[in-house]
């Protein structure tokens, strides 16, 4: 592969969204002058566990299994630059950690997205890209048969208080609720948010897939006054190499592909200053996610009902009269401070009802797995200053707008509400809300837009600036949807590839 | 990093928990503990054992953090505090005379020991002191942060069989892929919480067989 081949793209970073965009683009894509099949490399900085035949949702591949068995997400292994957020770098990416909460963009989100950017998403341009992921992912309601104790004490007291409660849909494949997940532990099995549909798609498509190679940076030469991407050049054992390609398609996500860009010198000259190749003041800008915070309360019965608990629950929406905060989602659910599933040892004995130490700390050890419960409060698509990625992968924002703290607090006051008319009411709860909130689920940070003065890509994945350069993944999306950003970044991947083989890799495109 | 005369006196520390380990095992309470190693020189490993003993604390037939100590334990806890001085453990050990004169917190009586950390916590006895109380803060948060995540991970039992490169090996008897660290040989972290770890085979089967009885789709 190295040097001697010049493929038709390059797909840089095989996670959920390089996995869909690749594997389609071989699949539907040809060369548009020869009509031939294309010639695809997917290069990721990570490994690839699959052995033997293709592997399957729900039941995984066992050298797969074999080595994220037992493992948190976060404890998989040292990432070779800096993230700030919880990706996980491998062959498929790291959706298989989730819980499997499956939001697909809405209506809402499309309208903010071209409200932020002036992309020209819109739902029924996205319907197919929505059929498909509702299809590979298996996306379903929430199984009513699982809920428990806990998610029914929230359904029926927030319906009491005149709710719309809905079963949150989920995207699982063979899953057996074993409740060995919500805190972080990858799933064996591949059961949650699985890629895998898509890695066998690309293997039988001829994709080649090159993992534990660490691009470092985009080949990014002047055509006269034009830049042009023209492949990528990595680090693969220790050697270098490069990878030449007609089209180089980024896919390294929210942190990844803002760092990749940097390291390119593709950017904000404020940032990269000498190294500036190519000048966009949006690459690691409009940093987005949902924002979020926790009512954590201890009951005295068993939430779970003597089971692990398991990743069903209830939601519920709250939106702003104004429109202008955002709008909210509300559930009980597995947060690390709320859970419904069974709590790690070694989380719960920091949960925020802990006694510091001691006999009571033991006690509350012995008894309280499967009473804490809680409501988490997500906002989502507010009005606010966005954050940064900075060229470390560091995310920096504010933690303090007072006008989004002001909007947690209503949404804390209505699970308050919740809590209060719940039947056992819990026997603690804190009342008391941090004046910080995190931003999770991170999207936005080269996100697509009307023109370069905005945005980093056109709202068909082109790169403004540099010809023959795409990004496909949480990068581009404009703003934070609901929940989980997989399945959303997921669609927009879907689209993506409709809209690149469309204008590139059909016969007679230019 | 511990001088060769720390590390002698590790070993004179392992050998002490040895001859004592009986007498621990039976229930003799931490106050004993922190007699007989009253007048020795007090290093870090006797602090964080101490501490450790506090945090989750052991009774007869209630087995704590100190019935893991022959297991190595407080090693493991110390392998995770290399940002943790010398000098602030030993400022953190000395500081008990504050509320206990004369005395360290490592010679502390178990409920004594409890007593000192709630002061530490309030920072109240410290008030004149507003650098100290932040720094003794600090030593607690530290070791209380790593003395729980290592206990509540299931030591000793928290690793699994595994190859040169970290990747779990199944044993022969083993077609499922069951790795499930947890026995019932001792008491650890997850069973003090009765958390039962990863699936067993017989409990996936049970679960698969309820899952199949359910129709997925609205």
């Amino acid at each position: 592969m190295e040097g001697s081949v010049t493929y038709d793209a390059v797909v840089v970073g095989a996670g959920s969204a390089g996995c869909i965009v690749a594997a389609r683009i071989a699949e539907r894509g040809v060369n548009p002058r020869t009509g031939d099949r294309l010639r695809i490399a997917l290069i990721e900085g990570g490994p690839y566990y699959f052995k033997g035949g293709p592997p399957r949702p729900g039941y995984g591949d066992p050298e797969r299994r074999r080595r994220i068995t037992n493992i948190r997400f976060l404890e998989f292994k040292p990432q070779p630059w800096p993230y700030d957020g919880l990706q996980n770098k491998m062959v498929g990416g790291c959706g298989l950690h989730w819980g499997g909460n499956a939001y697909l963009p809405f209506d809402e989100d499309f309208d903010h997205w071209r409200q932020v950017s002036g992309v020209d998403w819109s739902p029924e341009k996205f319907a197919e890209a929505k059929a498909e992921i509702t299809q590979m992912y298996h996306i379903h309601s929430s199984i009513l048969e699982n809920m428990n104790r806990g998610n029914l004490l929230f359904h029926d007291a927030a319906s009491s208080l005149g709710y719309k409660v809905t079963p949150v849909p989920m995207s699982r494949y063979n899953c057996i609720n074993c409740g060995y997940c919500g805190s972080g532990h990858f799933c064996k099995y591949d059961a949650k948010g699985t890629t895998l549909p898509y890695i066998d798609l690309a293997e039988r498509n001829g994709v080649e897939i090159i993992p534990d190679a660490e691009v470092e940076k985009i080949l990014i030469e002047k055509r006269g006054t034009t830049p042009v991407a023209e492949g990528v050049r990595y680090v693969r054992s220790g050697q270098a190499g490069e990878l030449r390609a007609d089209k180089v398609i980024v896919t390294c996500g929210t942190s990844g592909t803002p760092v990749l860009l940097l390291r390119s010198g593709y950017g904000p000259r404020e940032v990269l200053g000498d190294r500036t190749i190519v000048e966009n003041p949006n690459v690691g800008k409009h940093l987005d996610g949902d924002i979020g915070r926790s009512v954590v309360c201890l009951f005295d019965v068993d939430l779970k009902d003597g089971s692990r608990g398991g990743v069903e629950r209830w939601q519920l929406s709250l939106t702003d009269s104004q429109g202008r905060h955002g709008w909210m989602n509300v559930q009980m659910n597995d947060s690390p401070n709320c859970s419904v599933d069974e709590m790690y040892p070694h989380l719960l004995a920091f949960h925020p009802m802990a006694p510091e130490f001691g006999w009571e700390h033991k006690e509350f050890m012995r008894t309280a797995g499967k009473r804490v419960g809680g409501i988490s409060v997500t906002l989502r698509a507010p009005d606010w200053e966005r954050g940064v990625v900075d060229p470390n992968g560091k995310h920096l924002y504010r933690r303090d707008d007072p006008a989004i703290l002001k909007r947690l607090d209503e949404g804390a006051e209505v699970a308050l509400a919740i809590i209060d008319r719940m039947n056992p009411r819990p026997v603690r709860v804190n009342r008391k809300f941090p004046n910080r909130y995190t931003v999770s689920h991170n999207v936005g940070t080269c996100r697509a837009g009307e023109n370069r003065k905005t945005s980093v890509v056109n709202s068909d994945f082109e790169c403004h600036d540099v010809e023959n350069l795409f990004l496909a993944s949480g990068e581009v999306v404009p703003s934070g949807s609901l929940g989980h950003s997989h399945i959303p970044i997921c669609t927009v991947a879907a689209y993506a590839w409709r809209r690149i083989v469309a204008n590139h890799f059909s016969r007679g495109t230019p | 990093m511990e001088d060769p005369k720390g590390r002698d006196h590790e070993l004179s520390r392992r050998a002490f928990l040895t001859t004592t380990g009986k007498a621990v095992i039976t229930g003799l309470a931490g106050a004993a503990v922190g007699e007989a190693v009253r007048g020795a020189e007090v290093t870090r490993r006797d602090i964080v054992a101490a501490l450790g003993d506090t945090l989750v604390p052991s009774a007869p037939g209630d087995p704590g953090y100190r019935d893991l100590e022959s297991y190595g334990i407080t090693d493991e806890v110390l392998q995770g505090l290399s940002g943790l001085s010398d000098e602030m453990l030993q400022g953190f050990n000395a500081a008990a005379e504050a509320v206990f004169p004369g005395r360290t917190f490592v010679a502390l009586a178990g409920g004594e020991r409890a007593r000192y950390l709630k002061a530490v916590i309030e920072g109240a006895v410290f008030k004149s002191n507003p650098q100290q109380a932040q720094q003794l803060q600090q030593v607690y948060t530290m070791v209380r942060t790593r003395v729980f995540t290592v206990y509540y991970s299931n030591f000793p039992e928290n690793k699994i069989p595994a190859d040169a490169s970290g990747v779990p090996v199944p044993t022969s008897k083993d077609p499922h892929q069951i790795f499930n660290p947890n026995t019932s040989r001792l008491v650890t972290g997850w069973d003090v919480a009765g958390y039962k770890g990863p699936v067993r085979w017989e409990e996936e089967e049970a679960l698969r067989a309820r899952m199949k009885k359910i129709h997925w789709h609205e």
